[in-house]
């Protein structure tokens, strides 16, 4: 029988098992929490107090947060995607009932995918031209955890435009733009302030990350619609 | 009538004092130059250091450069988004002629309608930077910054951009897509300059300045696109989809 814990190395008593698992699992329950109650400190306070939230939050520790954060914002971009779709063609219309015409899964799916794709793509430009061209020092997870929490300000917009796309679907895009360009300026502030990124180059990173985002997406989407096509053409044929 | 000047004493000769206006000419053409030295200064810096360029110069002295660049700028988009306009159509195999003929009423062409049009709404979208900015220091936030500060930083960021119009003017001729690109890039850049502009300017705390930045780029962008939306992308569209098949034939793909 075993006299020591073979986790820490602290003599055992006979038939009582070592504390320190009991203490792992503490320190599981209060990460939990940490990370739920950060997810509501996040909701609150970032329309309130943007900088204080971003200084908060924007640190590698809060991987994990951003991952859920960005998680959300692509399957709310999935849902906002379908019902866009849906009401422009019913607003225009092309379509007698609403959701008669477009699959669910398949809309979603495209929408999620794009939005995926899109932070991937965004992710790997800023760590391009910030990180390697000009020479900044923050790592990989600090990147993303400014993007998580960034990413809250177009989830709440999409939550809103979904709702107001049923109205008019131009408003809808509108706020969608909205959400975009706050998430952009939020963004630009933390790279400043908590990334120490350089001043003097940020107009020159940020548009080149983002433009070379948005021409690598046309393309994505471009091959994304001639798969669609493809599949449609080929199942008219047979 | 006065044999005297009024204002160093000599003798005037034929109603004129030769010396004052020897003077004024001089201090003249010494404001120009200097306007014109840091005009080439600033678009220097702008490549360079564009913060350390925009700390310098957003100041009540340099607000007559901003207000030059802001006039630049206007002329410059109005010059770039034309070219842009007629290239496309141009592009697309169109007789541009035919369709600068052509009339909104009787009395309005239609090239005549996009230009007033158009010259409008950037001198607004400049106008509305400046008083968003202008708000959130000094109504909202109460921190004092002159008018003429803010003229000169969004001046100066604007110079930048200026350039970039007239590279894709210039590249509109070759391609209307990588005009486009090019157009795109350096709105970012001006965006971008404004935000640190801002920064520079203001002695606003941090959450302070996250709403000055969003809003005084958020209103000016929603009324650029309703602009686009409205005067340009759907004339575009109506005229091409009349005349022209294909959209990769318009944009010279």
């Amino acid at each position: 029988m075993a006299k020591f814990c073979t986790k820490c190395g602290k003599p055992l008593k006979d038939g009582v098992p070592c504390t320190c698992s009991n203490k792992k699992k503490e320190i599981e329950e209060v990460k939990d929490t940490n990370l739920s109650t950060s997810l509501v400190d996040i909701l609150k306070n970032i329309l309130l107090k943007p900088a204080d939230i971003m200084k908060q939050y924007s640190k590698k520790e809060y991987f994990l947060l951003a991952m859920i954060l960005s998680l959300i914002n692509v399957v709310l971009f999935g849902f906002f995607y379908y019902f866009l779709s849906c009401n422009v063609a019913y607003q225009q219309n092309t379509i007698a009932s609403r959701f008669s015409y477009y699959n669910f899964f398949s809309t979603f799916f495209v929408g999620a995918f794009l939005m995926a794709a899109c932070v991937t793509l965004f992710m790997l430009a800023i760590k391009l031209f910030v990180g390697i061209a000009f020479k900044n020092k923050s790592s990989w997870k600090e990147y993303f955890a400014i993007h998580g929490v960034c990413s809250v300000i177009p989830s709440a917009t999409m939550i809103v435009g979904i709702i107001l796309s049923f109205l008019s679907y131009k408003l809808a895009m509108i706020i969608f733009l909205l959400g975009i360009l706050l998430y952009f300026v939020i963004t630009v502030y933390a790279y400043v302030r908590e990334c120490k990124v350089n001043e003097n180059r940020l107009p020159y990173a940020l548009p080149l990350a983002i433009v070379s985002t948005f021409i690598v997406m046309i393309i994505v989407c471009f091959i994304v619609v001639m798969i669609f096509l493809a599949n449609y053409i080929g199942n008219s044929w047979y | 009538m006065a044999k005297f000047c009024t204002k160093c004493g000599k003798p005037l000769k034929d109603g004129i004092c030769t010396s004052c206006e020897q003077q004024e000419v001089h201090s003249q053409a010494t404001v120009s130059s200097n306007i014109l030295n840091d005009g080439m200064e600033v678009i220097k810096g702008m490549m360079k250091k564009p913060k350390d360029t925009l700390e310098k110069y957003s100041d009540d002295e340099h607000w007559l450069l901003g207000l030059i660049s802001i006039g630049i700028g206007i002329l410059s988009f109005i010059l770039c988004a034309y070219f842009l306009f007629r290239n496309v159509v141009v592009k697309s195999g169109v007789n541009f002629s035919l369709f600068a003929s052509s009339s909104v009423s009787d009395s309005i062409g239609i090239v005549k309608f996009l230009l007033v049009k158009l010259l409008v709404s950037i001198i607004l979208i400049m106008g509305l930077i400046i008083g968003i900015i202008y708000l959130f220091n000094n109504i909202i936030f109460k921190k004092n910054t002159s008018i003429k500060a803010i003229i000169s930083m969004v001046g100066i960021s604007s110079l930048f951009f200026s350039a970039g119009l007239l590279i894709a003017f210039l590249m509109s001729f070759i391609s209307p897509l990588l005009a486009c690109i090019i157009f795109i890039l350096f709105a970012i850049c001006f965006f971008v300059h404004l935000g640190i502009g801002i920064r520079t300017l203001s002695k606003m705390n941090d959450n302070q300045l996250i709403y000055t930045s969003a809003s005084t780029l958020a209103i000016p962008f929603i009324a650029f696109i309703y602009i686009v939306y409205s005067f340009l992308i759907l004339q575009v569209i109506m005229f091409s989809y009349s005349s022209v098949s294909s959209f990769t034939n318009i944009m010279g793909i």
